[in-house]
């Protein structure tokens, strides 16, 4: 018999001792990595979303929700600013506005109302359909589409903002018109509109039939100085569709129109630094961040408490390390009859060493074995994991 | 037997290790350069929402290779109307949208349709508050909202009925133009000038129009008559007349109407119905009909000019009966 028969046979015999000792060596050294991992993905992702979105001018508060928001749609949404405000940014000529007005939400997804510049900011080309075209249209992001099986041609409701507020706005019927290619981004998760459909969805905008032309009493007074009066029987479309979309309207200035964002790019750091300038000297009630900056600051926070994370960690690898020599040692008294026979059988001591060294070698491989499959397959879904945290948990 | 055991058990664990490296990758992607963004390509595409525009973007554009597009109804498309896909992707894939801007927004339809608004150039936002023409619309007063019973004012759009009007417009659009393509800078210059000249001519000849009183069908004419220095008393016939309407209450209204501007002139911005048209001639106000380019694309005859100069022509025939 040889000597990898007869450990391969020790270890099947004591399963339970072999089992423990395999998941003390596996959590130990998987937990830790598996925190690098995840932190090391998020610091990336949220590093990488910060670096390619310049600035970010919002309401006046919290720059870090104002980042968020920006960057990931976060639903603890700043307070709104006039659209004058992407005007006011354009005129400057220092950089190109990308507004945001992420209010609502569509099957939980959030829906962000933008322009077609969006797309060609982040680069998001479609895998299906086609753009925005019209009002009432919705691009959706790849996990949307994949999470609620919709494609081109497919209609996607928004969500009432609050079931019981009977007065509030009425949901929205939205054409889905294309689907973009996955970017491992919160654009994945996301439902976007032009920024006029969101605000036909706030109620800013509708269509409802031809007044002059209607002929039910219910809708329409007459007034005694000729004029029409139109009642509260008259409802606005929920859906846009080929017939009623000319009826559509909105109410009031743009320019006073809400966004919770513009994305500000610039083609140079002069300007950058011209219009960081402009928001900073003007006593209105928006403020100017640069998100890498407020990341940076986040992420030394991050860091700081990683530090308390990594010191445990190897606090509790030394732990079980001892326990682990402890469980070796007992284990090896309890064997001195066994080793004595084999000694007595004609085994050598060199033999009986190797003997000793191969269980603990293949319990540490078959460990190390395990360890990498787990990482590998933390490894993979980090990403959607990071994002999954990062957007607070939709889909 | 257990050699065997032993190596299946390790290339099974292996395996995935190994695959890692070599096979998968995940769908990662760097960030984008945001030069390109900030800096975007041109297609040397160029579109305008009205023919008035259309024309004078082509005339600052002569001898260029910029291609020109008109996205505008057809003559016999239904009120209102919106775009098709096709004219959406024009739009949407032009370096700049010659637009006419909120103060006189002619094309009601751009709310509905999605377009790269820093390629819209309003070419009305030089103009002073005083310039533009609203009139109170009181056609249906509605409430929704927290603004209350309101009826939407209307906003006359024509603005290049005005010559003087319209060549500020074309300053606009030059401007723009020269921004958009640096290279074409003294083309379009050389090619202002020359237009401008022709604004000018037309400026004059609507100086020379007689004074008087006239009433509009719409008051889509404001902007040709307030150049002209004419009285207009205007009509809300956005719909004309249908004939049993008219009989019952119309006429009777419009009469009173006619009688309290002191005008015999009636001028339309399209063709009425042959009864109407009679039967205004009946009553002792016979039509006069213009071109106010509010509707359809290229006129069936000649260009902005011609068109123009039939129009004050026909307006002093018009206004010396």
């Amino acid at each position: 018999m040889s000597w990898t028969r007869l450990v391969i046979r020790y270890i099947q015999y004591h399963k339970l001792k072999t089992v423990v000792l395999v998941a003390s060596i596996f959590l130990t050294t998987f937990l830790p990595l598996t925190i690098l991992i995840l932190l090391g993905e998020f610091n990336e992702k949220i590093i990488s979303r910060a670096r390619s979105t310049p600035m970010v001018i919002g309401a006046e508060g919290s720059p870090l929700d104002l980042t968020l928001h920006a960057l990931y749609f976060s639903s603890k949404r700043p307070a709104p600013i006039r659209f004058a405000t992407v005007e006011e940014v354009r005129q400057t000529g220092w950089a190109r506005p990308v507004p945001l007005y992420s209010r609502y939400t569509a099957r939980q997804f959030p829906i962000v109302g933008t322009n077609l510049a969006y797309f060609q900011f982040r680069n998001l080309p479609l895998a299906k359909g086609e753009s925005l075209s019209r009002l009432g249209d919705c691009v959706l992001g790849s996990e949307v589409a994949r999470q609620l099986q919709l494609r081109p041609g497919d209609r996607l409701l928004s969500d009432p903002e609050n079931i019981l507020d009977l007065a509030g706005h009425y949901p929205l019927k939205m054409l889905v018109r294309g689907v973009l290619e996955p970017s491992s981004t919160p654009d994945d998760w996301a439902v976007f509109v032009d920024l006029k459909t969101s605000w036909v969805i706030q109620g800013l905008g509708h269509g409802h039939q031809n007044l002059a032309e209607e002929t039910d009493d219910l809708k329409v007074e007459v007034r005694s100085d000729g004029t029409l009066q139109a009642t509260a029987a008259v409802l606005p479309y929920m859906e846009i569709t080929d017939e009623n979309i000319d009826s559509f309207h909105f109410h009031g200035e743009t320019a006073d129109f809400p966004i919770t964002a513009v994305i500000a790019v610039s083609p140079d750091e002069k300007s950058e630094t011209l219009l960081m300038g402009h928001f900073q000297g003007m006593e209105n009630e928006t403020q100017l961040v640069r998100p890498v900056v407020v990341i940076d600051e986040l992420m030394s926070l991050v860091f700081q408490v990683k530090k308390f994370f990594d010191l445990n960690a190897i606090l509790i690898a030394m732990a079980t390390l001892f326990l682990l020599i402890l469980v070796l040692v007992l284990s090896q008294r309890l064997r001195i009859r066994e080793m004595q026979t084999m000694f007595k059988l004609g085994c050598s001591r060199g033999t009986l060493l190797l003997l000793q060294f191969s269980e603990i070698a293949i319990l540490f491989l078959f460990s190390s074995m395990l360890v990498a499959l787990a990482v590998w397959g933390v490894w993979m879904m980090a990403g959607n994991v990071v994002q999954s945290l990062l957007i607070g948990g939709q889909g | 037997m257990h050699y065997q055991t032993l190596a299946k058990l390790a290339i099974l664990l292996a395996l995935p290790v190994l695959w890692m490296p070599c096979g998968c990758q995940r769908n990662d992607r760097t960030p984008q350069d945001n030069t390109a963004f900030s800096q975007p390509t041109r297609s040397d595409q160029v579109s305008a929402i009205s023919y008035p525009l259309f024309f004078v973007t082509g005339k600052l554009l002569e001898g260029t290779s910029i291609q020109l597009d008109l996205v505008a109804p057809p003559a016999n498309a239904p009120e209102p109307w919106t775009p098709d896909q096709q004219q959406i992707e024009t739009l949407q894939a032009s370096d700049l949208i010659i637009a006419n801007g909120s103060g006189a927004p002619f094309a009601k339809w751009m709310v509905r349709v999605s377009l790269p608004e820093s390629r819209v150039i309003q070419t009305t936002d030089n103009f002073s508050i005083e310039e533009f023409i609203m009139v109170k619309d009181h056609r249906v007063v509605h409430q929704h909202g927290p603004e209350g019973e309101h009826s939407h004012p209307f906003m006359v759009a024509e603005t290049w009925l005005d010559p003087a009007m319209l060549k500020k417009q074309a300053e606009e659009i030059a401007v723009a133009l020269i921004r958009c393509y640096p290279t074409l800078d003294n083309q379009v210059r050389e090619n202002l000038e020359q237009l401008n000249q022709s604004l000018d001519r037309l400026t004059e000849q609507v100086k020379g129009i007689p004074k008087g009183n006239v009433i509009t069908s719409t008051p889509r004419l404001k902007y040709l008559t307030r150049a002209a220095g004419l009285q207009d008393t205007h009509l809300l016939w956005f719909d004309l007349p249908e004939q049993s309407t008219w009989q019952t209450t119309g006429e009777k209204a419009f009469i009173d109407r006619a009688q309290e501007a002191g005008s015999s002139c009636m001028l339309f911005d399209t063709d009425p119905p042959n009864w109407l048209r009679e039967r205004l001639r009946e009553l002792g106000y016979p039509v006069v009909s213009l071109n106010s380019f509010s509707r359809g694309g290229l006129p069936s005859e000649g260009d902005f000019l011609q068109v123009m100069e039939n129009n004050l022509a026909t307006l002093q025939d018009g206004l010396s009966r």
